[in-house]
């Protein structure tokens, strides 16, 4: 049974390889430690699913992988690499794998490494589109976090919001239904790690799915991070 | 090598900022802007504000000039030193002097470190910055007498010169009992130097680095750069930042400065490229 579910985004910046002498988002990372700590406290066996780089020209593991086992306080028990441009069906199977034939009695726990559209701000690392509004509000809102002024390309508060309330399960027909080209447009490099999650979600059959328990969303940079822990 | 200076200790890599602050009426640059107490003290809590690791105070300007007596020059830097060491407990204080006697008086008022910019013309000071366990600044003037202008100084070899006085010098101060963490060597760019001496010194500043002494270069707006670019005293910031990456590359140490947040900035960058120090802030490409 999926116990509990850790969303992290990967900017490569919370990697120590990358750290300078001041963090650029203290906030972010220490909701992403929260996120995965309290996760991990709560399970028996802690998987994470990541996607590979989509601009890969190094010969290491991805991005995804790493920024997983930095935050993580102990090594995962298994991680799931998805090829990032996995199609749907691909991403739905790869998930049900994970929970299919784990005995009901045991805790899964899933950290999804999944970053929204790198489109959000004329700064941002793919320039404004401003599609990736929409689109980045349909998967925020699937999670079951809170979307704050999705309808403006002016990047949200940089700290993020935390909300301690109880959200909304998680809906992973929603999240099948991203559309791999435009996510491959909006260099929205989660799509599918969110629909291993999807595929996931829907052969454990929890009813409801996990709700959001506590979420930070946020763009500082033009691309969207979503933080949050479901149960 | 590690060096020391005041309570603190230096690793071979640090790069200090020594902020210029005279105590006369007619230094070169500054003009005397700093000759009263309030912009004095202005200036330094500027200079630490913007990065500065020491000030350098200066009663005596370098040129030749009016004569200012022992007691006149301790009448402009001790009373500043000792209200200096009252107001910041941790500020390193240089006094620039060649007179023991004024090295003395500022040592008891607080100061951490004697720069002795004329080459060490007086033989007393070495015992006096030893019986303050102090630091001293050790400097070529290839034999030019105080507070004059080189003319037609000639060398075999401008390095071999530096390398020869420097090294006599601090086997003085040693022999006096100075600190050997405390002794810091500077090749004195443009005293008993022309502009193609100190234009050697700043080629072949590896040739100081390698002897392992803590090196201070002096280069802040200067004739050498002057004369280098065609630059009045006004203009020269550009080439004395290029002076100084040069010489941050090869290895020197401290940076005895007009512009304090510029230098702070290119020993800054210059740190990072050699890997001596993290960027600030990096988020490019990592978003």
């Amino acid at each position: 049974m999926i116990a509990a579910v850790a969303l992290v985004p990967s900017p490569p910046f919370l990697l120590p390889e990358y750290a300078g002498r001041t963090d650029p988002d203290p906030v972010l990372r220490s909701a992403c430690v929260e996120a995965v700590e309290s996760v991990a406290a709560q399970v028996d066996r802690l998987v994470v699913i990541c996607g590979s780089d989509p601009d890969r020209r190094h010969s290491g593991r991805s991005v995804g992988a790493r920024v997983a086992t930095e935050l993580l306080p102990r090594e995962a028990d298994g991680v799931h690499e998805v090829p990032w441009d996995a199609s749907v069906e691909a991403c739905r199977s790869a998930g049900e794998s994970l929970v299919v034939g784990e005995p009901r009695d045991l805790r899964l726990g899933l950290v999804v490494v999944a970053d929204g559209c790198a489109t959000r701000t004329e700064k941002a690392p793919g320039h404004l589109d401003r599609r990736s509004l929409t689109v980045d509000a349909a998967w925020t809102r699937a999670v079951g976090a809170d979307e704050f002024r999705c309808d403006s390309p002016a990047p949200m508060q940089t700290t993020g919001d935390r909300h301690p309330q109880l959200g909304r399960p998680m809906d992973p027909q929603a999240l099948l239904a991203l559309d791999p080209s435009l996510a491959e447009q909006l260099w929205f490099g989660g799509r599918a790690p969110l629909q291993v999650l999807a595929g996931a979600l829907l052969a454990d059959g929890r009813d409801p799915a996990p709700t959001a328990y506590r979420s930070w969303v946020g763009d500082p940079f033009g691309v969207r991070y979503v933080v949050l822990e479901a149960r | 090598m590690r060096f020391r200076l005041r309570r603190k200790e230096y690793a071979a890599h640090d790069r200090l900022v020594m902020a210029i602050v005279n105590r006369t009426t007619d230094s070169f640059y500054d003009k005397g802007a700093t000759w009263e107490d309030e912009p004095a003290y202005a200036r330094v809590r500027q200079a630490v504000a913007q990065g500065a690791d020491l000030v350098d105070i200066g009663g005596i300007k370098a040129a030749p000039g009016e004569e200012v007596t022992v007691g006149e020059e301790l009448r402009r830097v001790v009373p500043f030193v000792e209200g200096l060491r009252a107001e910041f407990r941790d500020l390193t204080i240089s006094v620039d002097t060649y007179r023991a006697e004024v090295a003395d008086a500022v040592l008891t008022a607080g100061a951490d470190v004697v720069n002795d910019a004329w080459g060490g013309v007086d033989p007393e000071v070495p015992a006096v910055v030893a019986a303050h366990g102090a630091a001293l600044v050790l400097t070529h003037t290839g034999g030019q007498r105080v507070r004059t202008r080189p003319h037609r100084v000639e060398y075999d070899d401008v390095v071999a010169s530096v390398i020869e006085s420097l090294t006599w010098q601090a086997e003085r101060a040693l022999a006096a009992g100075v600190e050997k963490e405390r002794i810091v060597i500077d090749p004195a760019h443009d005293f008993g130097k022309n502009t193609w001496h100190s234009v050697e010194c700043t080629r072949r500043l590896d040739e100081l680095v390698a002897l392992g002494w803590p090196v201070l270069v002096s280069l802040s707006n200067k004739d050498f750069v002057g004369e280098s670019l065609g630059r009045d005293v006004g203009g020269r910031l550009p080439g004395t930042l290029a002076t100084t990456a040069i010489s941050a590359w090869q290895g020197a140490h401290i940076y005895r400065v007009h512009e304090v947040r510029e230098t702070r900035d290119v020993l800054d960058m210059v740190s990072v490229i050699a890997g001596d120090l993290l960027p600030l802030r990096t988020t490019r490409g990592l978003m």
